[in-house]
């Protein structure tokens, strides 16, 4: 097998179709890696860096002068940089369960997702873990928690959770890539720099692409999908019995490890439709990542969401009803709390299941909006579940508060900051497509990706090209950018009439083929 | 990319407008009750009540002052008002009404600075802002306040010897410690568990392994 040849042979041999298809996946998979970074991108790298660098500063101040300086005190003890760790590691979850998901139930269009949704996982974890330290306040004691571990705490399971799931993230990330370092590697070839031709040999294993390598492949990434379920499971079940486990009135409450895994779910599929939406839009992937991934994405967000509203309802009816603890509920609902809470209400549950529901409102523009609402909403639930409880007295009447300062909301900016500054320079190493798969899935697996409409036109174009100026007239693209294929030109119209296989430009299209 | 960027911006200003939220209404109806204090005559000088002693001191324009309430619960009522010299002249005492008076407590252990925020109330028409307050650890807690942007913290002091009580009567139990129904079984839980999370650690390293010492081997074997 020759090693630097530019496509490495499969075990199944190509058809033309494939190759085609194999080459434009590469190209646009390695265009952020090949093409010279656009002012654009260093710009945004400069504006990212500087708000990381502008946290990093208000974290050093925070430890010079204390907890204060974030706005807490005696009785605001736990409250934004919580509150962080539960919604970054809450979107973590979502990017890779539903990586994990979609691969173990064999969806083959999840391939133009998974590569970002993967690296989104191991990005906002990263972020989310480090927000422990803030949080700590005196970071110097953090390995107390292994010399003087607790085991009847939820914080020393927390942390062991964290860290599994870290881990896995990572490993789940790094597998599929094995043979995207290969192909990119071989891709590249020359224009690759020695060292960076050093690093992807070494990290792709000598992969081959043979049967056995593919084998040890899928049954690998198969075990680390299932494991990698109920892990994400038990970590953010373990995050809420860190609430859950106290005895505070809103936090001692039996709903708690549902609710947080939903609404880590919840976030976490919202996350990954902004993300593609941002990847789709800043590398030029509509050809690939087409509306109907967002429109597959969008449902599965929506019913999340509508379990997130009902559990948020039976935690509050059930302690309401009682009546016995339910100062919080009034401050959430009504007091001083009720701002942000409604503004939840609004934006992470009313808003996207409209979009989701109206069908003029379910596109991209659409549902990245009601995506991007429910990731702030989401963030502002969490704080609306830490704060109110924690600042309720014990005893007697008296509420605590708690401030936000330029320190806490600089930390916080920093931590968002953060992972679109990782996942753009993550993106400029490695394929944001993952290569493999997608050629895997092939060109019939983005067919799938059709919308209804052009398959009720694509049938009249493989009639035999009948009415084909009214198909032209009535959808200039010929509905085939949802499809993932190149609108069709002029030029490569007429022979649809006289020859049943369609060439769109990026492959071609078998009347069989169509599902 | 435009529509990115206008929706990151949309959204930043939902998010800030629930952080100023939280911050601006810091201590509504329960704090911002200035005018039916209890603590006029706690405002300034030396005083004690209930066992309570207090110190005040005060700056040119402002003094603050601590005492126990009555209102039903174990609170302080912290107060700033005019002083007397300020009080005399009806131009100064307008000058103070609805400024913004943020609370500290004086310590060390949320704050190098020895200034811990505890809340924040409006002045009234008198130039008088209170903010209930419950300390919660024992010994003498000193406060301090300070007005917008002025400077005067430091000099608006004030010391009360302020008692937490570990089991006041009347609260309810299940706020204390109890043995927990799990006490029994924790020791066979923790092992249970610490086994489900090797086995995890094995599965996801042992994966590793695999793949990493194979997946070589298999490309070489072809």
């Amino acid at each position: 097998m020759d090693k630097n040849s530019p496509i490495p042979p499969r075990d199944d041999n190509y058809s033309d179709t494939e190759s085609a298809w194999a080459v434009d996946v590469r190209e646009a998979a390695t265009r952020g890696m090949t093409q010279k970074a656009s002012r654009k991108w260093w710009l945004a790298i400069a504006l990212l860096s500087l708000m990381v660098l502008a946290g990093v500063y208000a974290w050093y101040y925070q430890l010079k002068h204390g907890m204060a300086s974030a706005g807490y005190n005696d009785q605001a003890f736990w409250a934004v940089y919580i509150a962080d760790v539960i919604a970054f590691i809450g979107v973590s979850y979502g990017g890779a369960v539903i990586s994990a998901i979609l691969r173990l139930t064999g969806q083959s269009w999840r391939a133009p997702l998974t590569r970002i949704a993967e690296g989104m996982a191991l990005a906002t974890v990263i972020v989310g873990a480090m927000f422990i330290f803030p949080h700590l306040g005196r970071p110097e004691r953090f390995m107390n928690i292994v010399y003087y571990a607790n085991w009847s705490s939820p914080l020393v399971w927390d942390f062991l959770a964290i860290m599994t799931y870290t881990v896995a993230t990572i490993i789940f990330f790094y597998i599929p890539l094995i043979p995207d370092l290969a192909i990119v590697n071989r891709h590249l070839g020359s224009s690759n720099s020695p060292m960076r031709r050093k690093i992807y040999s070494a990290l792709s294993l000598n992969w081959m692409g043979n049967k056995r390598q593919r084998r040890l492949l899928h049954g690998s990434l198969t075990l680390i999908s299932l494991v990698i379920i109920p892990l994400a499971v038990s970590v953010h079940s373990v995050l809420s019995w860190a609430f859950a486990l106290t005895s505070r009135p809103g936090w001692a409450e039996t709903v708690f490890p549902p609710y947080f895994v939903i609404a880590a779910l919840y976030s976490g599929t919202a996350l990954v439709i902004v993300t593609a939406a941002a990847f789709r839009s800043g590398y030029k992937l509509q050809r690939f990542i087409t509306q109907r991934h967002f429109v597959r994405i969008g449902y599965l967000m929506a019913a999340l969401g509508l379990v997130y509203l009902y559990l948020t309802f039976a935690d509050m009816a059930t302690e309401g009803y009682t009546g016995i603890t339910t100062g919080w509920i009034t401050q959430t609902i009504t007091g001083r709390y009720a701002i942000p809470f409604w503004i939840y209400v609004l934006f992470g549950e009313l808003i996207p299941i409209v979009v989701v529901a109206v069908k003029k409102f379910r596109n991209i523009k659409g549902l990245t909006f009601a995506a991007g609402g429910v990731v702030v909403a989401l963030w502002i639930k969490r704080l609306v579940i830490v704060l109110p409880p924690a600042t309720q007295p014990l005893i007697g009447s008296y509420w605590g508060a708690y401030h936000f300062t330029w320190v806490s909301i600089t930390i916080t900016l920093a931590g968002v900051a953060a992972v679109p500054l990782i996942l753009m320079v993550m993106f400029r190493l490695i394929p944001i497509l993952s290569i493999e798969e997608m050629e895997e899935a092939g060109p019939i697996g983005s067919i799938e990706q059709i919308s209804d409409k052009t398959e009720k036109y694509q049938d009249t174009l493989l009639a035999g090209g009948r009415n084909l100026e009214h198909v032209k007239q009535k959808t200039p693209s010929a509905g085939l950018q949802m499809s993932g294929v190149d609108p069709i030109s002029p030029q490569t119209t007429p022979a649809l009439a006289v020859n049943p296989n369609v060439n769109t430009g990026g492959f071609s299209i078998n009347p069989g083929e169509i599902r | 990319m435009r529509f990115l960027t206008k929706m990151v911006s949309g959204f930043a200003l939902v998010a800030l407008a629930s952080v100023v939220s939280l911050s601006l209404s810091s201590l509504p109806a329960w704090a911002a009750s200035g005018g039916t204090t209890t603590t006029s005559s706690m405002q300034m000088g030396t005083g004690s009540s209930n066992g309570y002693s207090s110190t005040a001191t005060s700056s040119s324009e402002l003094s603050l002052g601590a005492a126990l309430t009555k209102t039903g619960s174990d609170q302080l009522t912290l107060s700033v008002s005019p002083s007397p010299q300020a009080a005399a002249n009806p131009a100064v005492v307008k000058s103070l009404a609805g400024q913004v008076v943020t609370f500290y407590v004086k310590t060390k252990v949320f704050s190098g600075d020895g200034m811990m925020a505890v809340g924040t109330a409006t002045t009234n028409a008198s130039g008088v802002a209170t903010l209930n307050y419950m300390p919660t650890w024992t010994g003498v807690t000193d406060f301090a306040a300070q007005m917008g942007a002025t400077s005067t913290m430091g000099a608006m002091s004030t010391s009360l010897n302020y008692n937490v009580l570990k089991d006041p009567t009347g609260v309810p139990s299940q706020y204390f410690e109890s043995q927990r129904p799990l006490h029994g079984i924790a020791t066979v839980l923790v092992k249970f568990l610490i086994g489900i999370a090797a086995a995890v650690w094995l599965i996801l390293l042992g994966t590793l392994a695999v793949v990493l010492f194979r997946m070589p081997r298999l490309g070489r074997s072809q």
